[in-house]
């Protein structure tokens, strides 16, 4: 009987989710703009004033830097999360030509790459992470 | 007396209103649904259930303990399960308070408010670990009363059917007397929002006037629409890293803790409490928003 009840709620979840998914669709996972990006992490931020920023290659994530921090503004979903970069944020930082590989120390967000336009930029972005996080 | 479960009768009326929900949504866009994250508060809602029924034998053995030594013998008439209701809603108010300021509760109650969205799907997006928070023995007084244990898991069991309803954004405000004293979908976005604004309060599960009397109550503000989730929001929809996230967050800083002190404020002090203070709490946000607030005042004048 138990099982049943769990076949059932199982099978149950998953129409829901299929008709989300018909009226929805899929979410993209990406940014609408660098603005939007800013827009949310000011939200967040009380007082950011932005000195620099980047939208990823792939739109799904920006970095922003501001007097005191660096940023990373993701996608998640329709949603958006937020890293600041500090000491003990990252457990390591590398580089790729032009995409940087992060991970976190971080248990639901270990890893995240971020593919930017070219290797200038992305070494520019790996130094100001690696001075934010030492 | 065998009294059933408000829950499970409950629970196709909560199928049908999500699905009527997302319709409605489609129709309006006045509500909001992501397939991957009302997959995540479904599942979470199954594992609950689960979980629920898995560990029951230790909420039946300890309150039935304790009950023996109660004080009073109430019985079943309507106004014991009037008093046993209201009395239930204070004692929710006061657990839900203690679940978002004492880290060891919140590890378990985050999940609920994992979601960036706020539909009747978020409702359904319960706490799998429970059993390893002290909740159990917050409810002893409860269990001393006297009031028959059936009525207890009862109305506890209506007290959680009420609050489904209050997850969502397609309605707007109630009657005015009835966001005085209930409550409200208004009243229950203010609480799952992080705006800095709305961070710890209305702790309510039936009844506002809890949180007007301790003085958490924050009305919804229309020029700051809520922000759903948490402070850091989660890079994951897998139900059961959103279960586990914040005991795997406990235990790695114990490991690390270099003092009894240390250890036990990671523990028993508010969520983000460290010893350097480097890390945000719900209490720092608020301070750093009010000082941004009063110089924009100042600048402004
Ligand atoms: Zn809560
Ligand atoms: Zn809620």
């Amino acid at each position: 009987m138990p099982w049943m009840y769990l076949l059932g709620s199982l099978a149950g979840i998953g129409l829901i989710v299929i008709l989300n998914l018909m009226l929805f669709g899929r979410s993209r996972q990406v940014l609408h703009s660098l603005e939007a990006a800013r827009a949310r992490l000011a939200s967040e931020v009380p007082g950011l004033c932005v000195r620099e920023s980047i939208l990823s290659a792939d739109g799904r994530a920006a970095l922003i830097r501001d007097d005191h921090a660096v940023y990373l503004v993701a996608a998640q979903g329709d949603g958006f999360i937020v890293r600041k970069f500090a000491k003990g944020t990252l457990r390591s930082l590398s580089r790729d030509t032009a995409r940087l590989n992060l991970r976190f120390a971080d248990f639901t967000l270990p890893q995240f790459d971020v593919p930017l336009a070219d290797a200038a930029r992305a070494a520019h972005w790996q130094d100001a992470l690696r001075n934010a996080t030492a | 007396m065998n009294l059933p479960s408000p829950v499970t009768l409950a629970t196709p009326a909560f199928v049908l209103l999500v699905i009527g929900e997302m319709l409605y949504a489609r129709a309006t866009a006045k509500a909001h649904f992501e397939a991957r994250d009302t997959a995540t508060s479904l599942m979470m809602g199954l594992g609950s259930t689960v979980s629920g029924a898995i560990f029951a034998f230790i909420y039946v053995a300890y309150a039935g303990l304790v009950a023996q030594y109660a004080v009073f013998d109430l019985g079943y008439s309507l106004a014991a399960f009037i008093a046993c209701f209201v009395i239930d809603d204070f004692y929710y108010y006061w657990w839900h308070r203690i679940s978002h300021r004492v880290r060891w509760f919140w590890a378990d109650h985050v999940q609920h408010h994992s979601s960036q969205h706020y539909n009747l799907s978020t409702a359904l997006r319960q706490p799998w670990t429970g059993v390893l928070t002290p909740s159990l023995l917050l409810r002893t007084p409860m269990f001393l009363l006297g009031f028959p244990l059936p009525m207890l898991a009862f109305v506890h069991g209506l007290n959680l059917v009420y609050q489904f309803w209050i997850h969502t954004e397609a309605i707007g405000k109630m009657p005015r007397w009835f966001e005085t004293v209930m409550n409200t979908p208004s009243h229950h976005r203010v609480h799952h929002a992080t705006n800095a604004r709305y961070l710890d309060s209305n702790y309510a599960g039936v009844f506002i006037v809890w949180d007007r009397m301790f003085g958490t109550f924050v009305r919804e503000d229309e020029t700051d629409p809520p922000r759903y989730g948490i402070v850091k929001n989660l890079g994951t929809f897998n139900p059961v890293k959103v279960a586990l996230h914040e005991w795997v967050g406990i235990a790695a800083d114990l490991i690390r803790a270099r003092s009894i002190r240390d250890a036990f404020l990671y523990l028993m002090a508010p969520p983000g409490w460290s010893p350097d203070g480097s890390r945000q709490t719900s209490d720092s946000i608020k301070a750093e928003w009010k000082r941004h607030q009063a110089t924009q005042l100042v600048a402004g004048e």
